[in-house]
């Protein structure tokens, strides 16, 4: 199957718009309506210019925006294998659903006893999302993974802070960990104090006993942890964190692997943030916000960020007097769209939720057994170890015998109809990719997946300069690092380009 | 098997007085400043290793000082032959006796060829040899930039045991040296000189040094960080080499020599290019003594290499809990493992184990320490990615 992607000059569309135009047509009776609603609004609220409006008609927006999307790529045309990212096919079903004027025509200042509907909806989020994680309570305030974290790391501080122990500065973060997780702890004023991998991939519990001391705030980890390797040892590193006072802290990235089969709580976490944009099939990578529930054990619940959904026997309600809460982390109730789309997934999968990660597993193995025996390839950590939800190969081997790196094979992989892995995370591999194909890609995508890694490693040890010159079938070509890098040729923002302009 | 020796016996002699060196007029400076042969003890721990693990071949080795003298005063079991290079009697030896020493060797078709001496030695066993026989470096010299090296004379002996026995595969590795002349100026400037062919075992060769790595930008936070969290008014601090610990003394606005120890109390220069006996007055003089090293690039040396000042005594008496060791995160990730090569294995080995390393603001990276002298005991997990070949 060959893939060609579009390629359209197509200019910006406020390029695209002309002032000399026909402006848009209405008739006579909308624009007595629009006269009247004009009517209503005091003088001093209206606007003084005109709004800056592309004047185009609508067959000429339906084009352009057609045009892009055919330059672009996304799970709704073929598979997105980003390790770490959970990038599942989001249902049309919840799409639709979410698009009901119920919920997207809501104000946030709107009485609450005509939005009952959308609260029953997060209050039962709130319960479902503390079961599936073994916590006590939750807050679906904060509007991003990293917002989460975020909260999760304010929480461990005003924790400490609250008991008087101010000498817990350090949080422990496994070198293997997000990015963001050390960049959550650092925002929130902890030291970071980085802990190794053990060859079997899994954290080095002797290095972390080595730091551990009444300086410990907490831990982040996320389980399974990017190699998408389990951490067995679990419940000994919550029981040397608790034997400190010290809080655990769960990054839900990477909860797709195990969810429904084991819980957080049950790990001894204390705090957990979800990306229900990712486990819970709410669609991003610009498809929509973010949604970054965090949940806590029962004596943590009020440092939550409110407001939280509370029912007071006879209607739902917006609750703000938790004693010790971290305040607000975004402005209302964070991003409701997604609670919605996660709601009408986790109804619609009932118990078979568990299948979910079962699959995702599966999937995973058997990619991994067809890519890691590849000539130049190999699994660096764990060797001999199933995966969980994402399995990490290093092409370093290749890079040494052939001159093509890591990069090279995921550009190859984007002439082939696929979208690139993570490349080069995490850190603590060399040359390498991260690859999740999650629960709902079908046998025939991941060994097509397979075949192309087959491919390319054939063709980079034959004719690697065909490699390297990768890709071509894309709308647009390799880019110069350099030049797509460097501040002064970067291609800023069009609002940005307009105000370079009219200064 | 029939093994080479070569001796360099000054070698190694600059490093505990100061010097960046002991090739050429440095070794007069050396000796002026009271400095102690190296050599010898690398020599013999080499060679008991060797007995140790059943070593079965000949050892043909340069005359006098340049080897033989340590075979002959050897008390373990080895057989051996003396070449007549440097002539009998002869107590100065030069580059010129080592050129001599290895073409010889080769001549008697050698399967290896080991050197006992640092960047200097390295690059005149390469020209002696031409490339007609494997080089193996024990480590005994101050600069020790080039491939050729093994992490320790231990190590160095079962490399050879594992090249006798068809284990390890011979590579090509960058011989590498520092210009000495513009050194004084406080230059680094480090010239690759050729390549030699070396035996490979994992884990077992330290790769040549890697030079600049991590920004200008992670060495101010990790300065910054260190000034703020850690450094105190009471207490004698003992900057060695580097851009990093440069990066404080700046900070501080202190002079410091780029790859001398320096010496700050009370955030004022306290010594400027110290040598061993420097510091070890210094110590006795304050109260409290901290050393502040940085990580050396993909080699992962914290002491031994290019800081030899820091010598077991020095070690002995600041202690495990006042060392601090420095390194931007993109050198350390490129590390398995850091090293100490005190020349002292049971001091090696009692400081060895997880360190922390400053690697930012705010950021430190719990890193495995091991004893180089002993690196075979800890090197048993295979394929293991911590113990393995760094770089």
């Amino acid at each position: 199957m060959a893939f060609r992607q579009a390629k359209w000059s197509e200019p910006m569309i406020f390029e695209l718009s002309k002032s000399d135009k026909q402006p848009f047509m209405v008739d006579s009776e909308f624009r007595e309506q629009a006269r009247e609603a004009l009517a209503k609004i005091p003088e001093h609220l209206l606007r003084s210019t005109e709004p800056e409006i592309p004047n185009l008609s609508e067959v000429e927006v339906v084009r352009h925006y057609t045009k892009l999307s055919q330059m672009a790529y996304g799970v709704d045309l073929g598979p997105v294998p980003l390790g770490s990212c959970t990038m599942k096919y989001s249902p049309k079903i919840s799409e639709e659903l979410a698009s009901d004027p119920r919920v997207v025509d809501l104000h946030p200042y709107q009485d609450l006893d005509s939005v009952q509907g959308i609260l029953e909806m997060m209050y039962l989020m709130q319960r479902w999302l503390s079961d599936i994680t073994g916590m006590d309570e939750c807050s679906l305030q904060p509007p991003a993974g990293a917002s989460g974290e975020f909260v999760g790391a304010l929480i461990i501080k005003k924790y400490h802070v609250d008991k008087g122990n101010t000498s817990k500065d350090e949080m422990l973060v496994p070198e293997a960990a997000h990015g963001s997780n050390p960049a959550s702890s650092a925002m929130a004023g902890f030291k970071v104090i980085k802990i190794p991998t053990a060859p079997d991939g899994e954290t080095d519990v002797e290095a972390l006993k080595s730091v551990l001391s009444d300086n410990t705030a907490g831990l982040m980890l996320t389980n399974p942890n990017t190699l998408g390797i389990f951490e067995s040892k679990i419940v000994e590193i919550s029981d040397l964190l608790h034997g400190r006072d010290a809080l655990m802290y769960y990054d839900g990235a990477n909860l797709n692997g195990i969810l429904g089969i084991v819980r957080p709580g049950d790990m001894g976490f204390d705090i957990v943030h979800l990306n229900l944009h990712k486990t819970f099939s709410a669609p991003h990578g610009g498809g929509g916000p973010g949604g970054g529930a965090v949940c806590v054990k029962g004596r943590l619940k009020d440092y939550l960020p409110v407001p939280i959904v509370d029912f007071n026997g006879r209607k739902y309600v917006f609750k703000y007097d938790l004693s010790k809460s971290i305040g607000r982390i975004t402005w209302f109730y964070g991003n409701v769209v997604p609670v919605v789309k996660s709601f009408i997934y986790i109804s619609a999968l009932g118990p078979a939720l568990k299948e979910v990660a079962e699959v995702s597993v599966l999937n995973t193995n058997y990619l991994m057994q067809k890519v890691a025996r590849l000539k130049g390839v190999s699994l660096v950590y764990g060797e001999g170890r199933w995966r969980k939800h994402e399995f990490v190969v290093s092409f370093e081997k290749l890079l040494k015998e052939t001159g093509v790196s890591a990069e090279d094979v995921a550009k190859a992989l984007l002439d082939r109809g696929f979208h690139a892995p993570t490349i080069y995370f995490p850190l603590i591999v060399k040359e390498d990719h991260m690859i999740e194909v999650t629960e709902t890609e079908t046998k025939e995508n991941i060994d097509a997946l397979a075949r192309a890694y087959e491919e390319i490693v054939e063709l980079a040890y034959s004719r690697p300069e065909l490699v390297k010159s990768t890709p071509v079938n894309t709308s647009v070509r390799r880019l110069d690092m350099l030049t797509a890098n460097h501040p002064k040729t970067v291609t800023p923002t069009y609002k940005y380009i307009e105000r370079l302009r009219t200064r | 098997m029939r093994l080479g020796l070569v001796v360099n016996p000054v070698a190694g002699m600059g490093g505990s007085v100061g010097l960046k060196g002991t090739d050429g007029e440095l070794l007069y400076e050396a000796l002026r400043k009271g400095a102690r042969p190296v050599a010898p003890v690398r020599v013999e721990r080499f060679l008991r290793s060797l007995v140790e693990k059943g070593f079965q071949g000949v050892v043909v080795a340069a005359n006098s000082s340049m080897g033989c003298e340590y075979l002959t005063s050897f008390s373990g079991e080895l057989r051996y032959e003396c070449l007549s290079i440097p002539a009998p009697g002869k107590t100065e030896t030069s580059r010129d006796d080592t050129l001599l020493a290895v073409s010889e060797l080769v001549k008697l078709g050698v399967d290896l060829i080991v050197f006992v001496g640092g960047d200097g030695t390295a690059r005149d066993v390469l020209e002696g040899s031409g490339l007609r026989a494997p080089v193996l470096g024990v480590p005994s010299g101050v600069k020790m930039y080039s491939g050729v090296f093994a992490a320790s004379p231990e190590i160095a002996a079962e490399v050879v045991m594992r090249f006798a026995g068809g284990e390890a595969g011979l590579e090509y590795v960058e011989v590498a040296d520092v210009d000495e002349s513009v050194l004084k100026d406080d230059v680094l400037s480090v010239r690759v000189y050729g390549y030699a062919a070396t035996p490979v075992a994992e884990g077992y060769i330290v790769p040549s040094k890697e030079f600049a790595s991590g920004s200008e930008e992670d060495k101010w936070g990790i300065a910054k960080y260190f000034v703020e969290e850690f450094m105190r008014d009471d207490t004698l601090y003992l900057l060695g080499p580097g851009t990093t610990t440069k990066a404080i003394a700046d900070l501080l606005g202190v002079r410091k020599t780029l790859l001398g120890v320096d010496a700050i109390y009370g955030k004022t220069l306290a010594g400027l290019d110290l040598s061993e006996s420097e510091v070890l007055n210094l110590i006795k003089r304050y109260e409290r003594a901290a050393i502040v090293v940085s990580v050396i690039g993909r080699q992962g040396y914290v002491f031994g290499r290019g800081n030899q000042q820091f010598s077991a005594d020095v070690l002995r008496r600041v202690g495990r809990q006042n060392i601090y060791v420095l390194s931007t995160a993109a050198k350390l990730s490129e590390i398995k493992y850091l090293l100490i090569d005190a020349g002292d294995p049971d001091l090696e080995t009692a400081l060895s184990g997880y360190w922390r390393v400053i690697t930012g603001y705010g950021e430190e990276t719990v890193k495995l320490v091991l004893p180089a002298c002993c690196l075979d005991k800890y090197l048993g997990v295979k394929s293991s990615p911590h113990l393995s070949s760094p770089g």
